[in-house]
């Protein structure tokens, strides 16, 4: 300190002044000085030097003004307050006095303070210097500024040698801070206020009243705000704490669920109460303003939402429940506007810069409330101390868990929106905050939705799932069921807004030099205005859920398959327990608990991740938003814009609207990818609503494929609706069971659809192609059986195979091949597995073998039965489906690329099933390898019965040289008789069959020695005389036309050069077929002329049966 | 209805066969064949005589014939079983070839593998990091099984 005390306390009282006038042009001047009516406006009497007074009850925004320009007045109140004419029995000047001194706790007059027991403070000093100015005034309006200055000044730490104001220093409250005697001040203040009112005084008395007591007001919260800021200013107490901690503490007594998080207690004269915080923070944002709050709160709100207890590892679950008590001060700073819009205002909202995107979360503004949750990875303590050793926990302990934190996080997601939509609401910029806090969120987080990210790099789980709660509820409004607002969302928005970058994004069906043209080419124009709200909010939910929810649902889904991993190697461990006893008991045991422990955790990962992602509430509302979402894009592509009112018409137009195919590939895929996670964990969620819209959408893009680029998000929409037919509880047809046989677009579509896709998988372009389409087509028969009782279904078939024959050839044909193939496949695996098994049995010679010749084998058995049990179950399908479908359309089976094969796949089977090898195929526990020859054998029996009358198949049964042997058929017959497989009347009329194959045999043999053919009149391909030969564009080779139709049915290119053909490319060559013709009718000749005991083998064998 | 077809094939290859290669039915089944390949001279399966299984599904030609090892082979694309995994044997097929074609394809195999495909990841790894080890790994292997 330097100077006298009097020139210090002068100079900070100035420059404490010029502060304070800086942010309020007259500070004291705002309350109507005549008595002229409340308005509150400008008091026009007062001859003010400058500034007009402006009321600060309206917080419109006042020039801010630099301190400079400001004279450093004395006193900043520099009006006269007039007794005005008020009614004898109210006495303004008087009530002031007294008001003023109840309040500030301060006296001019000592023996007023002796009277109180110094309670009441004896300014002595102002008291002197005001006696030197004149009469000293009573207490009221124009001396209340130094009335409060010269209370602050006063330090009970000091010393006085002046015995008469020594009791009064030895008085004060000594462990009182600045801003707890203002606060106390601020409180009695509001107390007068009350008590006025209930006085009943004439309102222009009253008004006056009011008026005085609010700059008074206005006086206290300047000071409170300013040792907010600057808390040295006034004599403060050496062991307090003070500055933004004081305002601090209140703001988190505010929730009832939480415990006190320091000493703090509310309850003392100078301290805020629950109830008086928001009071006391809008007084703080009427009385400052701008730059002027920010230095005030901002600190106050770093302290607040940064508090170190939301970084203790118990997140969510810490006993004193802090982070409620962190939210509910937030709450109360956000519901005063001016404050909402400070926090966004602030750096740390959304902290811009090189910030990697795991550490935003911990360092922008809402981030440390936003990320708290259930997941293991972010919260072990909180998901171990719930969820630890799952195998021991029972399931209504497991639920109570799921119920108890669901409740929490519900009420943490609520508050959230809450203050977010506060804030959006708060003012145009605050919202702009907002919506840029959300889109950096995105933008930083672009990886995260990678196949292989590391969790370290990116926002964890909780905080992006927290997040897309947050944002699915700003989507609520405008989701209404009769999608009202369907047409707000703007369909160019990712070409009129940058908020979402799709560089790195595949499009559904574009290239990136393609989307770039179109949003140049729909760019918006310089003067258009933003996109609204609503577009904001319906794409950066979609882009929030692909990097979050989604992302996290993907990581959820992984670890049920790391436990299939884990349980396949705790069997090979456990193995058949020979080890038991054995030197290796002890390796093998620990190895095996390993395992266990491990699983055990992954089982706590998945149980916290459970209560997150399948809450019943999140989940209802994720559901409502895809549908919204599908329902939309579906409306995009419909060539009316009207879908869902009425319903879209399938297929689709063949041209893909451009705004569609530029779409990030992401937005269908999620769609899909979420309904396949609640087909799978919780499919009854569906069944309150989105199944249908889930069949629509499924059905739109099955029947038109082409408007999707990549084939696997194809194969995923066939595989929702396969987990839409799986039972579950109750429902035996599963969740679309009852839509798929019910809806009239299923009825109409779904048959055609499902075919027109059996056809796509066979060549997809991806390298996975030859395995993937077993997938996809074990799914579709599935879903076949399942609706195949359905007459409705029937019929469409039916109308299918004959209004698009083409088509539905070429799916008969690929069936056929699937079957060849799959059971060529599992038959000859089964007949490995036979093998070894039978080697083993014998346990003296196996034995006897070297160790590591039998790991082999062991390992060559384990891995065929891995196989096996695939192949056969997808066999055992596909057979399933040649049987239901030869029995309702046989005629494009009898197709002339067709019949042949199938017959010889068939005798093939029958060979391998009933033939004198079918002892290969006895191996041990047949159901683990999903094998059941009984019911394969049988289908394929019935399959011949299905075609026994149709002649060309007899024919092609005859000319199969291969497999077919009449003795054959004999002991499939006598099969099914002995396991009742087939009725007697079946029975015969297989028999009846085989004999007119027996007779067409003979034909066939008598028919056709054309003896040697010239080469030229060879097929390629088959080495058989060509009846139609003609000629492939690219290759120049010259076919037989039924061998190049063949084979275009399940591959689309020349076979000699592996370019693009199709059967009506091929050229005819009359020539050469009538060349052919002359061949063959000359050998005829010669034939006939020399053949004769033809005649007689035909009759020997049709007597023969 | 392709025994014309392997007839052809059949006479083909007598007339006129691949060098190191050759193949023919096992008995009278002219569906299952078994054939050989001499290990290739550049390769670490030189001096080794290979055995191969060959069957032919009901759809050939229209699709790839079966064919797998019988001897014991260490080589990215061949797996314990004698499963190979060659393109053209799947997806890449074309009614075209032929097994005259598919053998010669082997033996390429043989020489060059395909470790970015592989059947069995740890010689693929093998092979790209440490050439020299399975280069011996091979060769011990031909001088075990193969000869």
């Amino acid at each position: 300190m330097s100077g006298t005390p009097q020139e210090d306390a002068d100079r900070i009282r100035l420059k404490r002044l010029a502060k304070l006038q800086s942010s309020t042009p007259s500070s004291s001047s705002s309350s109507p000085s005549t008595p002229a009516p409340a308005s509150s406006s400008s008091s026009p009497a007062t001859p003010l030097p400058r500034a007009p007074a402006i009321s600060k009850s309206i917080p419109a925004p006042s020039p801010k003004r630099p301190i400079a320009t400001q004279s450093p007045a004395p006193s900043p109140v520099p009006f006269k307050q007039r007794t005005a004419a008020a009614p004898a029995k109210f006495d303004l000047e008087a009530w002031e006095d007294a008001v003023v001194g109840e309040v500030l706790k301060v006296t001019l007059d000592k023996s007023v303070a002796e009277r109180s027991n110094y309670e009441i403070v004896w300014l002595k000093p102002l008291a002197a210097e005001l006696e030197s100015e004149g009469p000293i005034p009573r207490l009221g309006s124009e001396i209340i500024d130094r009335l409060l200055i010269a209370r602050l000044e006063l330090d009970p730490a000091s010393m006085s040698d002046d015995l008469d104001f020594l009791p009064v220093l030895a008085s004060l409250p000594p462990q009182q801070t600045t801003f707890e005697y203002l606060v106390g001040c601020w409180k009695r203040l509001n107390l007068s206020k009350v008590t006025l009112l209930k006085k009943g005084y004439p309102p222009l008395e009253t008004q006056q009243a009011i008026a005085s007591l609010e700059k008074l007001r206005e006086l206290v919260i300047s000071y409170a705000g300013l040792t907010l800021q600057e808390p040295e200013m006034f004599p403060q107490p050496s062991n307090r704490i003070v500055g933004p901690e004081e305002l601090l503490a209140p703001l988190l007594t505010l929730s009832s669920l939480s415990s006190p998080l320091s000493s703090f207690t509310s309850t003392g004269p100078g301290t805020l109460g629950p109830a008086d915080v928001e009071p006391f923070l809008q007084d703080l944002a009427r009385r400052f303003e701008g730059e002027e709050l920010d230095g005030i709160l901002a600190h106050v709100i770093r302290l607040l939402l940064f508090h170190p207890s939301l970084f203790r590892p118990e997140g969510l679950g810490g006993a004193d429940a802090s982070w409620r008590a962190v939210l509910a001060g937030l709450e109360a700073l956000v519901s005063v506007k001016p404050i909402a819009v400070l926090i966004t205002r602030m750096d740390e909202w959304c902290p811009q810069g090189d910030v990697g995107a795991e550490r935003f979360e911990k360092v922008s503004l809402l981030g440390p409330l936003i990320r708290l949750g259930i997941g293991e990875r972010e919260w072990p303590v909180l998901a171990r101390s719930y969820f630890s050793e799952p195998e021991k926990r029972t399931k209504p302990d497991v639920d109570s868990s799921f119920a108890s934190l669901r409740g929490t996080l519900k009420s943490l997601q609520s508050s959230l929106f809450q203050v977010f939509n506060t804030m959006v609401r708060a003012s145009p910029e605050s919202r702009e905050a907002v919506l840029q806090y959300f889109a950096r969120v995105v933008q930083l987080n672009g990886k995260r939705a990678g196949m292989q990210v590391d969790p370290d790099t990116v926002a964890s789980d909780s905080f992006m799932v927290n997040l897309q709660s947050i944002l699915l509820r700003f989507a609520e409004p405008f989701m209404d069921a009769k999608y009202t607002k369907i047409d707000r969302i703007d369909t160019g928005y990712y070409a009129h807004s940058s908020r979402i970058d799709l560089k790195e994004e595949t499009r559904i069906k574009a290239t990136s030099d393609e989307a770039e043209e179109w949003a140049k080419a729909n760019q918006a124009p310089a003067d258009a205005p933003a996109p609204n709200f609503i577009s904001d909010i319906f794409y950066l939910t979609i882009a929030m859920n692909h990097y979050g929810y989604q992302k996290t649902v993907d990581t959820y889904e992984d670890l049920a398959k790391h436990t299939d991993e884990l349980q396949r190697h705790l069997d090979m461990l456990n193995g058949d327990g020979s080890w038991m006893g054995t030197p290796f008991q002890a390796r093998t045991e620990a190895a095996i608990n390993a395992v266990k422990v491990q699983m055990s955790k992954i089982h706590t990962q998945q149980l916290a991740f459970q209560t997150q992602l399948l809450d019943p509430e999140l989940v209802f509302r994720s559901i409502g938003f895809t549908n919204f979402v599908s329902t939309w894009l579906i409306r995009l592509v419909d060539p009316k814009k009207l879908h869902p009112t009425p319903i879209i018409e399938l297929p689709l137009p063949q041209e893909v609207p451009l705004s569609f195919r530029v779409l990030p590939e992401y937005i269908l895929d999620d769609i899909i990818g979420y309904h396949l996670f609640i087909l799978r964990n919780s499919p009854q969620s569906l069944d309150l609503s989105g199944k249908t819209e889930l069949l629509i959408f499924a059905l739109t893009f099955l029947t038109s494929t082409w408007y999707i680029k990549n084939p696997f998000l194809k194969a995923k929409i066939n595989e929702a609706v396969f987990y839409g037919i799986l039972k579950y509880g109750p429902e035996r047809s599963g969740v679309l069971g009852g839509v798929l046989n019910t809806h009239p677009m299923a009825l109409k579509h779904l048959m055609p659809a499902l075919m027109h896709f059996y056809i796509e998988v066979e060549q997809t372009g991806a390298s996975s192609q030859f395995y993937d389409k077993f997938n996809a087509r074990r799914n579709i028969a599935y879903i076949l059986k399942a609706i195949w009782d359905n007459p409705a279904h029937r019929d469409a078939l039916k109308r299918e195979s004959k209004t698009n024959i083409e088509k539905f050839v070429r799916f008969v044909n690929l069936m056929i091949n699937d079957v060849t193939y799959l059971m060529d496949e599992s038959l000859s695996e089964l007949s490995q597995i036979h093998n070894i098994q039978m080697e083993m049995a014998d346990r003296a010679a196996w034995e006897a073998k070297p160790a590591q010749h039998r790991r082999e084998r062991e390992g060559t058995l384990r891995s065929l039965e891995r196989h096996a049990s695939g192949y056969a179950t997808l066999g055992k399908s596909t057979v399933d489906l040649l049987k239901i479908f030869t029995a309702e359309a046989k005629v494009p089976f009898m197709m002339p690329e067709i019949v042949g094969r199938l017959a010889a796949m068939l005798d093939y089977n029958l060979e391998a099933l009933a033939g004198p090898r079918k002892n290969d195929l006895k191996v041990k526990d047949p159901e683990k390898y999903r094998f059941d020859p009984q019911k394969l054998l049988s289908d394929i029996v019935q399959v011949y019965l299905n075609l026994s009358d149709q002649g060309d198949f007899v024919r092609a049964v005859a000319e199969d040289e291969r497999s077919y042997r009449k003795s054959l058929f004999e002991s499939a017959a006598g099969l099914c008789r002995r396991l009742h497989l087939k009725t007697d009347d079946e029975i015969e009329l297989l028999r009846l069959f085989v004999v007119k194959v027996e007779e067409m045999k003979a034909t066939l043999e008598a028919e056709e020695d054309l003896g040697e053919i010239p080469d030229e009149f060879l097929d390629p391909l088959m080495f058989t005389l060509m009846r139609d030969p003609v000629i492939l564009p690219s290759s120049n080779t010259v076919i037989d036309r039924s061998t190049i139709k063949a084979h275009l049915l399940s591959d689309t290119k020349d076979p000699f050069n592996r370019q693009p053909l199709s059967i009506e490319d091929v050229i005819p060559n009359p020539e050469l077929k009538e060349k052919i013709e002359t061949f063959m009718s000359d050998r005829r000749r010669k034939n006939t002329a020399l053949d004769m005991p033809a005649e007689e083998i035909v009759h020997m064998d049709a007597s023969a049966d | 209805m392709a025994l014309k077809r392997i007839n052809k094939e059949l006479i083909d290859l007598g007339r006129d066969p691949p060098s190191s290669c050759s193949a023919g039915p096992t008995g009278d089944n002219m569906f299952q064949w078994q054939a050989t390949i001499m290990g290739p001279g550049d390769s670490p399966y030189a001096g080794g005589v290979f055995f191969l299984n060959i069957t032919f599904p009901t759809d050939y030609p229209f699709k790839p014939p079966k064919v797998s090892f019988t001897t014991k082979i260490y080589h990215p694309n061949i797996n314990a079983n004698g499963s190979i995994c060659l393109d053209i044997l799947r997806d890449q097929w074309s009614p075209a070839l032929t097994i005259s074609k598919v053998l010669l394809s082997i033996c390429s195999m043989l020489t060059d593998p395909n470790p970015d495909d592989p059947l069995v990841p740890e010689i693929a790894q093998l092979y790209k990091t440490d050439r020299a080890r399975y280069e011996a790994t091979a060769r011990e292997w031909t001088r075990k099984y193969a000869m």
